[in-house]
């Protein structure tokens, strides 16, 4: 079946039991959609959100592996959706999937997973078949193309690509605080996984207002001013390095430090640190935070 | 989120804790010593300095061993506890400090500890209940009383270092006296090491043994930045690259090994 005829709006029913007309259990509708919020259209600036060295962004990509939509509320559970899908966050919103004939109830637990597509996984909007096939064969689930501009430094491409595979749980509800959904008797619940970029920019995984950072990927970029995820693994946490191939230091002359989390890292290395941060990017309607697991390992 | 325990669990814990078998019975209570091994004070620093170190104290103020997730005894000895009145580690949902974790043993501080002592000494007792533990969280509460003061161990510090650090460059030998302090800030995760190994099968009795890798601590450090200053010791400080170098690697939880011994019931 060719993507063109999986258009946005497609019905898939869910797969597990006791759906519509089942004992006549009231039931109801769910659509998912995705967002990135308007950073992926808009770039940074992004609102009140900016990165505070002075860089601007534009997006040209941000693509995305989406695989799963889980509900569980005790010991019952719904898998609605289980093929990965890649969308392109700079489309705009995204349509993922509806869910006619689900039991009407609360769901306090949902979860989704981002993990790397295959090359005959599904396409929404823009995405093209090589630009899947791409990310497969990289074995990434993001994939963020686009230019960073600095007043002083000038332009920087980046092409960061991240092998990510997260399974994302118990996510609560950014619009009203609570676990999960509920979907609504002969009704619709309009969900959303949300996806905060600017995570990928944070410089610390531990603070409540971290700042975005820019000057520390800037630096590491090739001789063609070209910055990808390799490239990060140059930068020492202990020992950041400026585009001036100095220490990255604030206006007092202090090093510039990246926070790692409380668990640690891998490896004390900004690319290190980007992946800890990917992990988080994943929310729901909004605001509301999951669990993030290793997909992997989960 | 935390649920209240009905009544009939409570008093089916009551039951069970009563009937345990001896030493082995998963939901038993457990007891355990935390001990504390000498580290090592001289190495050798990826950015080629040999340290010696005269002082390493770090001010520990609790510990919290996890049970697997899932782990109902463990939880369940907990909510018993806290239906009693018993202060226990607490679980907090989401993105809160602890999540939402059964907790196996509970260590509670604050304690001062030298981590450069001749001998491996008791730092503390702990409680919790007989099950698997899989990994530690360290967490460094404000500090207060006299341990704040200058005169403490650590200086009034979470943490203090004082020593000297040479390296050979062409032929030419330098060596820099250092010392500092290190401080956790408060919130979150900030005053936290997470996810430090700790597999065991907790038994009735045994001991912890906790092993810092000082050498990790300033692994990174180049001492060679640090501003001179009106004492011999240059001072490290957050604000300088040691500093910097301190912070990331006294937070590295590979920096710290715990074992398990059992002392089984005859």
């Amino acid at each position: 079946m060719s993507n063109e005829s999986q258009k946005f709006g497609s019905v898939v029913l869910a797969t597990s039991a006791c759906i519509a007309g089942c004992g006549g259990e009231s039931t109801g509708t769910v659509v998912v959609e995705v967002s990135g919020e308007e950073a992926p259209v808009v770039g940074y600036p992004a609102g009140d959100i900016a990165f505070i060295d002075g860089w601007s962004i534009d997006f040209d990509h941000i693509f995305v592996a989406v695989e799963g939509f889980y509900l569980a509320e005790g010991d019952r559970s719904q898998t609605l959706e289980a093929d990965n899908t890649v969308i392109d966050l700079t489309d705009g919103d995204q349509e993922l999937w509806m869910f006619a004939g689900v039991p009407a109830q609360r769901w306090s637990d949902v979860e989704y997973v981002i993990t790397e597509p295959t090359a005959t996984s599904r396409r929404v909007g823009t995405v093209t078949e090589a630009d899947v096939t791409a990310m497969a064969t990289a074995g990434v689930s993001f994939r963020m193309i686009g230019t960073a501009t600095h007043p002083t430094h000038g332009d920087y491409d980046f092409d960061v690509a991240i092998p990510m595979s997260v399974h994302a749980s118990e996510c609560v509800s950014g619009r009203d605080g609570t676990d999960g959904i509920v979907v609504p008797v002969n009704g619709t619940h309009q969900t959303q996984i949300t996806l905060h970029l600017d995570h990928l920019f944070f410089d610390s995984a531990r603070a409540e207002e971290p700042n975005l950072r820019f000057e520390a990927w800037a630096a590491v970029a090739g001789d063609d001013d070209l910055i990808t995820y390799a490239d990060l693994a140059s930068q020492n946490l202990a020992d950041l390095v400026g585009i001036d191939g100095m220490p990255l230091v604030d206006d007092e002359g202090a090093p510039i430090a990246y926070e790692p989390p409380a668990s640690g890292l891998p490896m004390q290395n900004l690319q290190a640190f980007l992946l800890a941060e990917a992990f988080t990017i994943g929310h729901f309607e909004g605001e509301g935070h999951c669990d993030y697991h290793d997909h992997d390992a989960h | 989120m935390k649920r209240p325990v009905p009544t009939f669990l409570t008093v089916l814990a009551i039951t069970l804790i009563s009937f345990a078998a001896c030493g082995t019975t998963p939901g038993e209570p457990a007891t355990a010593t935390l001990r504390l091994a000498p580290s090592s004070s001289s190495f050798t620093t990826a950015t080629g300095w040999d340290v010696v170190l005269d002082e390493a104290v770090l001010v520990a103020g609790s510990a919290y061993f996890y049970a697997p997730s899932g782990d109902t005894m463990a939880s369940l000895e907990r909510s018993l506890r806290e239906s009693l009145g018993v202060p226990v580690a607490h679980a907090h949902g989401g993105h809160d400090p602890f999540g939402s974790r059964p907790v196996r043993l509970e260590w509670l501080g604050p304690t001062s500890l030298d981590l450069l002592g001749a001998d491996t000494i008791d730092i503390g007792a702990m409680d919790g209940s007989v099950g698997a533990s899989v990994e530690v969280t360290l967490a460094f509460e404000p500090l207060s009383g006299a341990l704040l003061e200058a005169s403490s161990p650590a200086h009034g510090h979470h943490a203090w270092v004082a020593g000297t650090a040479t390296r050979t460059v062409e032929g030419s030998t330098e060596t820099i006296e250092f010392a500092g302090g290190f401080d956790f800030a408060s919130g979150g995760t900030e005053n936290l090491v997470e996810a430090i190994p700790a597999p065991a099968a907790v038994a009735a009795d045994g001991t912890w043994t906790l092993h810092v890798a000082l050498a990790r601590w300033l692994d990174q450090a180049r001492f060679e930045r640090l501003p001179e200053g009106p004492n011999a010791a240059r001072t490290i400080t957050p604000s300088t690259q040691v500093g910097l170098a301190w912070d990331l690697g006294l937070r590295d939880p590979t920096d710290y090994e715990l074992t398990y011994e059992a002392r089984l019931a005859p």
